[in-house]
């Protein structure tokens, strides 16, 4: 499956329950936006085709439960990702203080093969909520945030209205197709399959 | 006659308005027909007598208040398994729920209980639950009113829950089982449900679900993926070829019971059994929709599969055919064996999982 495994770029959402990482990937494949999502329960994916210099990938974004208790059905989602999508609530302050666990999170269980340039994305969702006048976290100190974790793009969306969601995951999507072509250059032509310590497969690890 | 009539055959729920089903979901799609079936008119008249007949046996079974319900299952347990496999009549199903489940007892044993953990305690997970409550059966005309009366008795089920097993607390997906059973009885009912569901008044104690580590979950879908790979061999492999497992489609099934996103009149049909004869029936229902699509599962690759596994075509899920199907399935003996196994490999499980015969109220607070 060599060509499978070029075209194929696993994206993984993570947040805090409630910050809209369904309607999120919903609003990028779908164009969609409803306000009966029902909680997520386990995981939920959807796939989508993105070209580049005339080269068609499969973005496959995996959607996650909130829940803290939910990560330890995670890790079978973690292994195997091109890039990491952090979620906070621009209008909950929790939700943006628990990035860095999450993020931290992703590294263990993941356990990328070079994890200082792991990309990662940061959203922050619901700037349309009560015309931002019930934002707590600023855009200021996300940035400085993301700057402090080795300049993670930063984007502020919101599902709802659709804004910012194509150029987030734009950016996703790039950030991915690299992290999954500078791996390859580490690999040789030929793959183990049977081989465990293969740094990535082409849907999960097995 | 019309009076005689209403009393002979009483239909469960209401004949519900235009626009929604008669479970009181909104229709997605007004072309879909009530519980996925198109019925002709002498059908449905059929059907009706049918039904009618089966509440004055059900009715009989279980006595005035379930004064003969004990007696009949302990003479009869046969019979009633046999009926229940049936589907319970909808306008007796609450009331058979808690007889089957053990709540009843629960409550008549707590008076005034239910009432203080709801008014007096404050719970950790108030913000939790209050963010989660818009999001259960969103479609659904009881839950759909922002803070109605669905909403608030969904809150107050689950708040009271958080109280009273703190170790559990509130975990999403309970929500769904709380909302279910609240369109079939009142809140204090719903709560007692739950507590014999959680605590293993009957069968064994489901609260390893939602505990940290969600160590029953891990427990479930490693006897499932060895069913699959016993019963369903190649499928089996082609799961393994495709690093498809069964985290990824079946945690809902358990976590749930099937009430997440399952067609609702398949859910009730499957809860009828689980509440009788336990979680097993969760994993015959899994193997049984995975026998029905069998050959066309096989073929899918790694998207389409996930895909396939989260949206099961609308015929496999007629509880008439997936349920005779699931019957017949046997796992009792392997499914034992197979949490054996588990157990060995991760260590026994100190209080879930097991039919643990303590107390089932130790958290109750005095003050």
């Amino acid at each position: 499956m060599p060509s499978r495994r070029r075209t194929l770029l696993k994206v993984i959402i993570l947040g805090d329950s409630g910050v809209g990482k369904t309607s999120l990937m919903n609003q990028y494949v779908n164009k969609k936006f409803s306000n009966q999502y029902k909680a997520t329960i386990g995981a939920d994916f959807l796939t989508k085709e993105v070209q580049f210099e005339d080269r068609l990938f499969t973005l496959q974004i995996w959607d996650t439960a909130g829940q803290e208790r939910f990560q330890s059905l995670g890790v079978a989602f973690y292994r195997g990702a091109d890039c990491c999508v952090l979620v906070y609530d621009v209008n909950s302050m929790k939700s943006f203080d628990n990035l860095n666990n999450w993020r931290e999170e992703f590294l263990i269980q993941a356990n990328p093969s070079d994890p200082e340039n792991f990309p990662f994305v940061v959203i922050g969702n619901k700037i349309d909520i009560d015309g931002g006048n019930s934002r707590v976290v600023s855009e200021k100190k996300a940035r400085a945030w993301c700057a402090s974790k080795g300049n993670i793009p930063y984007f502020e969306t919101s599902a709802k209205e659709g804004i910012n969601v194509e150029e987030a995951f734009q950016t996703i999507a790039k950030d991915a197709l690299k992290s999954g072509e500078e791996e390859e250059l580490y690999l040789p032509d030929t793959i183990d399959v049977g081989n465990s310590n293969q740094p990535r497969s082409t849907g999960c690890e097995c | 006659m019309e009076k005689k009539r209403i009393d002979d055959y009483e239909p469960g729920p209401v004949p519900s308005p235009r626009g929604l089903d008669r479970f009181g979901f909104i229709k997605q799609d007004a072309n879909t027909s009530e519980g996925g079936v198109k019925t002709s008119r002498s059908a449905h008249e059929h059907e009706r007598i049918k039904e009618g007949r089966r509440v004055r046996k059900w009715r009989k079974m279980i006595g005035v208040g379930g004064s003969d319900w004990k007696h009949y299952l302990r003479r009869k347990p046969y019979v009633v398994k046999r009926r229940i496999r049936k589907g319970i009549p909808d306008c007796l199903r609450g009331f058979v729920w808690q007889l089957i489940s053990g709540s009843r007892d629960l409550l008549l044993m707590n008076p005034g209980v239910y009432e203080q953990l709801v008014i007096y305690e404050t719970s950790a997970s108030e913000l939790d639950i209050i963010r989660d409550i818009s999001r259960t059966f969103p479609s659904h005309v009881f839950f759909q009113q922002r803070h109605g009366p669905g909403q608030r008795s969904l809150y107050n089920v689950l708040k009271a829950y958080s109280v009273f097993d703190r170790d559990v607390g509130y975990v999403q997906g309970m929500g769904f089982l709380a909302g279910l059973l609240l369109l079939y009885m009142s809140e204090e009912d719903a709560f007692w449900l739950l507590v014999a569901l959680l605590k293993g008044a009957v069968h064994a104690p489901m609260e390893g679900l939602y505990l940290t580590g969600l160590p029953l979950v891990q427990q479930y879908l490693f006897q499932f993926e060895r069913l699959v790979r016993e019963r369903l061999p190649k499928l089996g492999e082609h799961f393994s070829e495709e690093c498809i497992n069964p985290s990824m489609y079946a945690s809902q099934w358990f976590i749930t019971v099937f009430s997440y996103s399952f067609p609702f009149h398949l859910a009730l049909r499957i809860w009828d059994v689980f509440l009788y004869e336990g979680v097993k029936i969760v994993f015959k229902v899994g193997l049984a929709l995975l026998m029905y699509c069998h050959d066309d599962l096989v073929k899918l690759p790694f998207e389409k599969l996930i895909h396939a596994l989260k949206n099961f075509p609308e015929d496999a899920m007629n509880p008439d055919t997936l349920l005779p199907l699931a019957y017949s399935i046997k796992i009792t003996k392997r499914l034992e064996e197979l949490k054996e196994e588990y157990e060995k490999k991760n260590g026994k499980m100190s209080r879930s999982g097991e039919h643990s015969k303590k107390p089932i109220l130790p958290s109750i607070h005095s003050n």
